[in-house]
């Protein structure tokens, strides 16, 4: 097990184009010839990992997510920053003897060896400690490899434990691509690591498979008690199996929290997107203090307002409470917009999709393209086109600043 | 007379191998299209195979006919001038050759014993070679593509042209590079391709300069097609350099490495051009093809010729089939 620490790590690829030429810049006069800038790959990222913790890493492609991995575990060097684990320094350390395993996207089996000398291979490669008795009686310690025997014990173990005893001899041609991440999986649970690190794992199976696996991986972890760090772009991955999610984008950490709380209190808008499915709606909205109230005026051409009690919001941010009025994003998630017969905005159903137990309106104001999703679980009859009455959840309302995107509510 | 008739045969034989394959497809085609529960037209199948046709003419012309000629000639007493006295001795020149070839003062068994040296030392110096160039390529460094163009030029120029300047180099007079620089550092000269003891090795090491760059490239487009996440999964598995080396590349060339020495092999073994161009027929210089040719053309014994060279492509393509069942591995 392991603890592990990053303290402002950054990646930092050079640009791969040419600088321009002497004759480029010569030629080009008066005009500006633009330098190529190097890549941030990943920004000052300060993450505090404990012992048997299941981090998820999350975000879009090219969010820095893989990235940050493989300088964890070595495969990427690490420009600025500091990577500790247990209090050792690792930044110069070799990926072989870091004591990490990692599972590829693509599984990454050696393709002429079975699946029993895959798991074998990263046994016969290294050296154990040992203690044995000198001639005098006295212990010492020497470096060994794994006898065949405790090889097969291990491999045996492995192969019990993800169920692929009866594929040991087959090659990774030979078997599907669920079968082969278990290959993967089990060349990384031999080893017996300090700390698992999982790149996408299930993207290549298909989705059925992919739940399964989710829940094995799952409770491989509460087996093994082990540190995992699991990257996916999947954000239902994430919250089903992370004990704590980092939410990254363009590099750098949105958002570091459990799944309950990122889910409740996002911290800006694409945390409050990113995460949860149907994604959440945005508003565009006026807001303003009236008392104990929050006037909130909507920006469409409806000019349609509701008031919000303020008592029942989560606290808003004392500078937004001036009774001037401001520009902000009001989000909710589809669940949380109520229908109603009497208050509320209106709005018009412009289709809708039943899904047995709940039906999700996609609705939008009179003469305004933009579609918002509601989710009910009342079993009416609805008409495309039909004129509805909608209210919000109070205490599960979401307020944005227009700007910068953050949060302007407390209460977390 | 002798000639027509082989032409006649032979082109009997190849139409009717045509039709049999063609009736063949044509019942596979009814087969499968019964299967599939669809609907058979015989057009599809003339179709296809109509496409076939040109490539078919030209192998005939140009691989079979050549082949069939060559057999066919092995067994009479051909001269190049006589093509109308050509006789029929059975194995009289297969004969001829073993008894030449086991009998060390002939040519031929001094053309046999150099090819064998060529053979076994050209194919491991120049595939051991081309690897290490790939390796030294496929590394992330600047100006790796001039390295490329540099290793692969010599392929591109002409044989002849490569064996004269080389001839030139290592000319024994004040002209040749090699002795100049040998000079300056009072070194007498050598006259590397007419010594009997240098001259096959200079051979081997000029061939395998000027072969190796192309077997280069294809080990290169080999080494890019190993995934990186191998070597990636190695790292962390506990492998250092040398081990991902033998643990990952190899394996991953493995079939190339069989491509490569079957084609090297085969080049090898038809050496010619270079020790006829930098030496000459002599003992020390000359190989198989070198003697066959000599017999076919300056002496002009066809027959005797066309043997050698059947003798010959039994031998390699019995090694070559070896090799393959040595070296291919599972499936």
């Amino acid at each position: 097990m392991a603890k592990l620490s990053l303290r402002h790590i950054y990646k930092v690829y050079p640009s791969r184009d040419k600088q321009p030429s002497i004759f480029k810049r010569l030629l080009s006069k008066n005009k500006i010839v633009e330098t190529p800038k190097d890549f941030v790959a990943v920004k000052d990222f300060n993450l505090e990992i404990d012992d048997g913790e299941f981090v998820v890493f999350v975000g879009p492609s090219g969010c820095g997510k893989s990235t940050t991995l493989r300088m964890i575990a070595g495969l990427e060097d690490i420009s600025a920053g500091e990577l500790y684990m247990d209090d050792i320094l690792l930044n110069n350390v070799d990926p072989m003897n870091r004591d990490m395993a990692m599972v590829f996207q693509s599984y990454a089996l050696y393709p002429h060896l079975s699946a029993y000398e895959n798991i074998a291979f990263g046994l016969k490669m290294r050296k154990i400690d040992d203690v044995v008795l000198d001639k005098d009686g006295n212990t010492k310690s020497v470096k060994r490899h794994y006898t065949k025997k405790e090889i097969d014990e291990k491999v045996n173990w492995a192969a019990n434990i993800l169920g692929i005893e009866n594929l040991l001899n087959r090659k990774p041609s030979e078997m599907s691509g669920g079968q082969c991440q278990r290959v993967a999986l089990g060349r990384a649970l031999v080893r017996g690591p300090k700390l698992f690190l999982l790149d996408e794992p299930l993207s290549n199976l298909d989705a059925k498979l992919r739940t399964s696996m989710r829940s094995e991986i799952v409770k491989l972890h509460q087996r093994l008690k082990t540190t995992f760090i699991y990257v996916t772009h999947d954000q239902v991955e994430a919250m089903t199996m992370g004990t704590k999610i980092v939410v990254m984008k363009d590099g750098i950490i949105q958002q570091i929290d459990k799944p309950t709380d990122l889910f409740n209190y996002p911290n800006n808008i694409f945390v409050a997107g990113f995460i949860g499915t149907p994604q959440m709606n945005f508003f565009d909205v006026t807001i303003k203090t009236l008392k104990k109230t929050l006037h909130v005026e909507f920006n469409d051409s409806s000019k349609q307002s509701i008031n919000l009690d303020l008592n029942k919001l989560r606290p808003i941010d004392s500078q937004y409470l001036d009774g001037n009025p401001h520009q902000v994003v009001l989000g909710t998630r589809a669940e949380h917009l109520l229908l109603n017969n009497k208050d509320g905005i209106k709005m018009n159903i412009s289709i809708f999709e039943v899904l047995g137990s709940t039906t999700h309106l996609f609705v939008r104001f009179e003469n305004d393209e933009k579609e918002y999703i509601v989710s009910t679980m009342e079993n009416n009859v609805w008409e495309n086109g039909q004129q509805i009455n909608i209210s919000f959840d109070e205490q599960k309302v979401h307020l944005f600043d227009k700007n910068s995107g953050e949060s302007i509510l407390g209460g977390h | 007379m002798f000639s027509k008739n082989i032409l006649l045969v032979s082109a009997l034989i190849i139409l009717a191998v045509f039709v049999a394959i063609f009736v063949i497809v044509v019942i596979l085609d009814i087969k499968k299209a019964k299967r599939l529960q669809q609907k058979y037209t015989w057009k599809r199948t003339l179709t296809a195979l109509l496409f076939l046709l040109p490539a078919c003419i030209l192998a005939y012309f140009f691989v079979l006919l050549p082949i069939i000629y060559s057999l066919a000639y092995s067994f009479t007493n051909y001269k190049l001038l006589k093509p109308n006295q050509i006789e029929f001795i059975g194995f009289d020149n297969f004969i001829l050759a073993f008894k030449e070839m086991f009998n060390k003062d002939q040519k031929l068994s001094r053309a046999v014993l150099n090819t064998l040296y060529f053979v076994v030392l050209v194919v491991p110096l120049q595939i051991g070679l081309a690897l290490l160039l790939a390796l030294f390529c496929n590394a992330k460094m600047k100006g790796n593509t001039i390295f490329k163009v540099c290793f692969f030029t010599p392929v591109v120029i002409s044989l002849s042209v490569t064996s004269y300047l080389w001839k030139q180099i290592l000319s024994p007079s004040e002209s040749g590079m090699f002795n100049s620089i040998l000079g300056l550092f009072n070194i007498p000269a050598k006259d590397l391709l007419n010594d009997p003891k240098t001259t096959m090795p200079t051979i081997v090491f000029i061939s395998a300069w000027q072969g190796c760059g192309y077997q280069m490239l294809i080990f290169l487009s080999a080494l890019t097609g190993i995934r990186k996440d191998l070597y990636e999964a190695a790292r962390l598995d506990g492998c250092n350099a040398w081990h991902r080396f033998w643990k990952v590349t190899v394996p991953g060339l493995r079939p190339t490495v069989l491509y490569v020495l079957v084609t090297v092999f085969i080049g090898a073994c038809r050496i010619m051009v270079q020790p006829m161009l930098m030496v000459g027929y002599h003992d020390n210089s000359v190989t198989l093809s070198y003697f066959m040719y000599e017999q076919g053309f300056s002496n002009q014994l066809v027959g005797y010729s066309s043997a050698i060279a059947l003798l010959m492509t039994i031998i390699v393509g019995t090694i070559t089939l070896l090799q393959r069942k040595l070296l291919g591995g599972k499936k």
